[in-house]
């Protein structure tokens, strides 16, 4: 980790957020907007498979999973710009030591999502309901990307 | 006159929103530290809520995922709307707490105004939608709003940057 740090902290990345009026800004500009594009995302997709937005068909739900990733893709360049601000604050700060834990178990989350249901649900035929453990998988991913939200914004008083 | 928080007098009107027990309870003045940053938290999980509405709403209005009937959206709303009355609520509490810093501030003014330009532009989409105005029309519209709510977070995010 000390590793990673140092090299964050000397890259050029550190250089431009710190010597850029408007890079950090900019980055936190990018960093609400990609988690904007992912949550939407999120919602369409997940309160469909958890059974409480039925009326859209399966595949159509899927087809927002780009849309998550696109957001998530944001949010990763976005949040290491800012990440490289200051590396040492960051991760001496409980807040963002929570953040990253919950991000981390809903990345696992997903991929238990992709690699053990996607291929099932989107057999399913209209209104047709998902499996229990697709059900939870979907409420665990929200209510984990709710909580990352929400510590995020815990950061600057922890 | 000026106070600890910043607010001088005499300018009556907005220091005494600022000065009041709700706004003194936000800004830490009564002795009580969590409210501010519920207020903030809180005020982040709607907007994220509501901007996910607004996303995925749009983004089918554009064209995406063609086959889900936009009608299908209508129940999507109330999510949205339960996100914007969260935001509603946390953000007059966080204004009470710096009504003097808020109220004359541009980006926050900008802000207000993208998010009502937004919420007409929502209503006028959903409008046209059902009444089977032209597609291309609704769809210039659909952009505008989306880049309203992008704006709006934009400058609310500027308000930390911006006089």
């Amino acid at each position: 980790m000390d590793a990673f740090v140092n090299w964050i902290g000397t890259s050029s990345l550190h250089d431009w957020i710190n010597l850029s009026p408007w890079a950090y800004p900019a980055m936190e500009i990018v960093h609400f907007t990609g988690l904007s594009i992912l949550f939407g995302s999120l919602l369409v997709i997940d309160l469909r498979v958890a059974g409480f937005a039925n009326f859209i068909n399966m595949r159509d739900a899927m087809k927002f999973i780009p849309l998550a990733m696109l957001g998530f893709s944001l949010n990763l360049f976005s949040g290491a710009a800012l990440f490289s601000w200051s590396p040492e604050t960051f991760v001496s700060n409980t807040g963002f030591q929570w953040k990253m834990g919950l991000i981390l178990i809903a990345g696992l989350n997903a991929l238990w999502f992709w690699f053990g249901e996607h291929t099932k649900l989107v057999k399913l035929a209209d209104g047709e309901q998902a499996e229990p453990t697709a059900k939870v998988i979907a409420m665990v991913s929200l209510l984990l990307w709710l909580a990352v939200i929400s510590v995020a914004r815990w950061m600057a008083f922890l | 006159m000026e106070f600890d928080f910043g607010c001088i007098e005499p300018i009556g009107f907005v220091c005494s929103v600022e000065l009041s027990s709700l706004g003194m309870w936000v800004t830490g003045g009564t002795g009580n530290y969590m409210a501010y940053p519920i207020a903030l938290s809180a005020h982040g999980l709607g907007m994220m809520t509501v901007m996910g509405v607004v996303i995925a709403f749009n983004m089918r209005v554009l064209g995406f995922a063609k086959d889900i009937s936009i009608s299908a959206y209508d129940r999507l709303f109330m999510i949205g709307w339960t996100g914007f009355m969260l935001n509603l609520v946390s953000g007059l509490l966080l204004l009470t707490g710096y009504f003097s810093t808020y109220i004359f501030q541009g980006s926050f003014q900008l802000k207000i105004a993208l998010i009502v330009i937004g919420g007409i532009l929502m209503k006028s989409i959903m409008g046209g939608i059902r009444n089977g105005r032209d597609e291309k029309l609704t769809m210039l519209l659909s952009a505008a709003c989306l880049a309203s709510w992008t704006g709006a977070v934009v400058t609310g995010r500027l308000m930390a940057y911006l006089q």
